[in-house]
């Protein structure tokens, strides 16, 4: 008797439930919900060098993601952007759940993720590679036989470096950290004779050591890492405003339009009145574009602002994909025309 | 016939620390060698330590009070912050200070009241989300710890409860969240929730709930096995004499009763004063976040031994302050005298 009950109760429980969450749900556009609140909450990393981190002396979350992130508010002319610490176990749920509008948290494209959500244009080309003590033997994938080798827990790199020693028919060991910071340590206290990730990481690591000499990355990078912003699925509206977010600050960087430009009306004018895609970009949705680019500058000065040759944590972006497609890189835009 | 029995004195044990050390550390080579070989190892491993801390990078701490404090706090609103929380440490420390000096309970209660109505109303321009650093560590232990009294109080009564529909509840409450995982029940809240209450509430209160229902359960059984611990007798002198079953629990069983939980709670609440720290994984920026993700900036990336070392620390502050407190209580109550 008490176990029919118990079941009823719980069935009586779960239909309820249900039936709350199918009415609870108005099909509106990101969007709308956004522009309600009036503030972005956008996923980041939050501990991941160059791309989200906190500055202490301000008080805010800097890096390249976090500025995407207020481009995209800048976008839609919210006042605020409420940054949410993702783990990359979390990321893709609370974007399902919705817990979270837009997520910038250095994520590969990959077939499988862009079945449960939707991605928008490519902010970072990463590639994995490897980073050894520079009196090692190693020199690429081929002197790794044997090896023990460091890399992050449920990450792609270690299924990149799995794949490739099976397929090379290697002896190996994996001995695998849950933070950057930790694989690098056993990199330098011999627990590992290679570590490996995405070759952001490991440049910057390399640079920050107390000695960046003792280190050297080797090899081709071996595997491709588009790194893109992803949202929910089917929310065109949604999708458009963060898209062209990223589409404007590439388009502004190939015009010349820079931050100080933007926030000098007389030279701003100058160039729109020479330049009818510039006057196009600059006007696009009510001067969507005008506020990203007096918040956060365009795409060259974001990477510059992170990982330019001035920065600790510099990444080179000459002859990398990262270079704008006209010069041979792979970043690029969309031709703002009506 | 009667014999005399001689009453002997105990032996006189009052030993100079030389005989106490040769009778207990070298009676014998084997002890001898024991001891020795402690020493050697004792000495080398507290010489590693503090050669390691005076060469360790402690800028880490030093240079970011207050975000270790706060976190990501807005710089304007830190000073109201600064306030609260000086407000908070002169009462802890007052109530030290009455503690010794044996002032009335409700004194100190009353101060309490005070400080906590001045602190809301400090901090009321603050959203919860923008409180980090050690301040939401303190913040969601304390408001877990004391929203988990009163409805643990409620479980474990409704647990000894002899009304069928009551007991079945508060079993299949406790058994159901003592079988899982205090990060499934966060991780719970963070997104399945949203799907129902569509992103009004903020991930603090999520957590803070998550935190209350999960030790709610573990203080029911605390409070069950205190409330049996009261022999039978009490309970039925007290109805014999014609109190009802309320006053019986509220005059009678539980006075007797909470001293006898005492020890238990206290492990109980020192244990969710540390799990606080799970609430990382939903993305919570308290103290352990907090030390993350100053670990992302280019200048701090390897100094993860000084970061963990500190937060070693704290949290052993904490939970020290937290067992010395109840070990007073205790004492003041007479446990374990009667």
């Amino acid at each position: 008797m008490r176990k029919v009950l118990g079941l009823a109760l719980a069935v009586v429980l779960a239909v309820g439930l249900a039936a709350y969450v199918s009415q609870a749900q108005p099909p509106r556009s990101r969007l709308d919900a956004v522009r309600a609140r009036g503030q972005l909450i956008c996923g980041v990393s939050g501990t991941t060098v160059g791309f989200s981190f906190p500055d202490p002396v301000s008080g805010r979350m800097i890096g390249f993601d976090a500025d995407f992130c207020r481009a995209v508010a800048a976008f839609i002319d919210v006042p605020s952007v409420e940054f949410v610490n993702l783990t990359s176990a979390s990321r893709i749920p609370a974007v399902l759940a919705g817990s979270v509008d837009v997520v910038f948290r250095t994520t590969t494209v990959t077939i499988g993720r862009d079945d449960q959500i939707d991605f928008g244009p490519v902010t970072f080309f990463d590639g994995q590679r490897l980073l050894v003590k520079s009196d090692s033997r190693i020199n690429g994938l081929d002197d790794l036989n044997g090896a023990r080798i460091c890399t992050q827990t449920g990450t792609t790199s270690e299924r990149n470096i799995t794949d490739q020693m099976r397929l090379r028919n290697f002896r190996f060991t994996l001995v695998t950290f849950a933070q950057p910071g930790e694989a690098f340590n056993g990199l330098v206290t011999g627990r590992c004779d290679v570590w490996t990730t995405d070759a952001s990481q490991l440049t910057a690591f390399r640079a920050t050591a107390p000695n960046p000499a003792d280190f050297k990355l080797v090899g081709r990078e071996f595997s491709d890492e588009p790194l893109a912003p992803f949202y929910q699925e089917n929310d065109s509206k949604w999708a458009d405003v963060v898209d062209y977010t990223v589409y404007g600050m590439v388009l502004a960087e190939e015009l010349g339009v820079t931050q100080a430009i933007a926030r000098n009306p007389a030279r701003l004018s100058e160039i729109t009145a020479r330049d009818p895609i510039a006057k196009n970009l600059m006007e696009f949705k009510g001067n969507a574009m005008t506020r990203v680019l007096q918040l956060v500058g365009n795409y060259g000065e974001v990477y510059d602002r992170y990982f330019g040759p001035r920065q600790r944590t510099a990444i080179l972006r000459d002859g990398t994909r990262n270079e704008l497609a006209r010069t041979g890189g792979a970043i690029s835009s969309r031709p703002f025309r009506p | 016939m009667a014999t005399h029995v001689e009453a002997l004195l105990p032996p006189d044990e009052r030993l100079t620390p030389w005989d106490w050390a040769r009778r207990n550390l070298f009676d014998g080579w084997w002890n001898t060698i024991l001891t020795a070989g402690v020493a050697a190892a004792l000495l080398l491993a507290s010489v590693g330590i503090v050669r390691w801390a005076t060469r360790a990078h402690w800028s880490v701490v030093t240079d970011n009070p207050r975000f270790w404090l706060m976190g990501l706090m807005p710089v304007e609103l830190a000073r109201l912050a600064y306030w609260a929380g000086g407000l908070v440490a002169v009462a802890a420390l007052l109530t030290v200070l009455g503690v010794r000096a044996r002032v009335r309970p409700r004194t100190l209660v009353g101060l309490w009241v005070g400080i906590l109505v001045a602190v809301v109303w400090l901090m009321w321009t603050v959203r919860l989300d923008q409180i980090g650093g050690l301040y939401l560590t303190v913040l969601l232990g304390v408001v877990a710890i004391s929203a988990s009294f009163p409805l643990g109080v409620l479980v474990g009564m409704g647990r000894v409860s002899r009304l069928p529909v009551v007991k079945g509840f508060a079993t299949l409450y406790i058994e159901f969240i003592r079988g899982i995982p205090l990060i499934t029940v966060l991780l719970w809240f963070f997104i399945f929730v949203t799907l129902v209450s569509g992103g009004s509430l903020a991930r603090v209160v999520r957590a803070m709930i998550a935190l209350t229902i999960f030790t709610s359960a573990y203080v029911g059984e605390i409070v069950r096995a205190g409330i049996q611990s009261v022999p039978r007798g009490q309970s039925e002198a007290a109805r014999a004499v014609g109190l009802s079953a309320l006053q019986t629990m509220g005059y009678i069983v539980l006075p007797q009763a909470v001293k006898n939980m005492i020890p238990a709670l206290v492990g109980q609440f020192i244990s969710l004063f540390k799990d606080t720290s799970l609430t990382v994984i939903i993305g919570l920026s308290e103290l352990v976040g907090t030390g993350r993700s100053l670990l992302a900036i280019g200048q701090y990336l390897h100094d993860e031994r000084e970061v963990y070392v500190f937060l070693l620390v704290v949290y052993f502050m904490f939970s020290y302050a937290m067992s010395s407190g109840s070990r007073v209580l205790e004492r003041r109550l007479g446990l374990g005298e009667r």
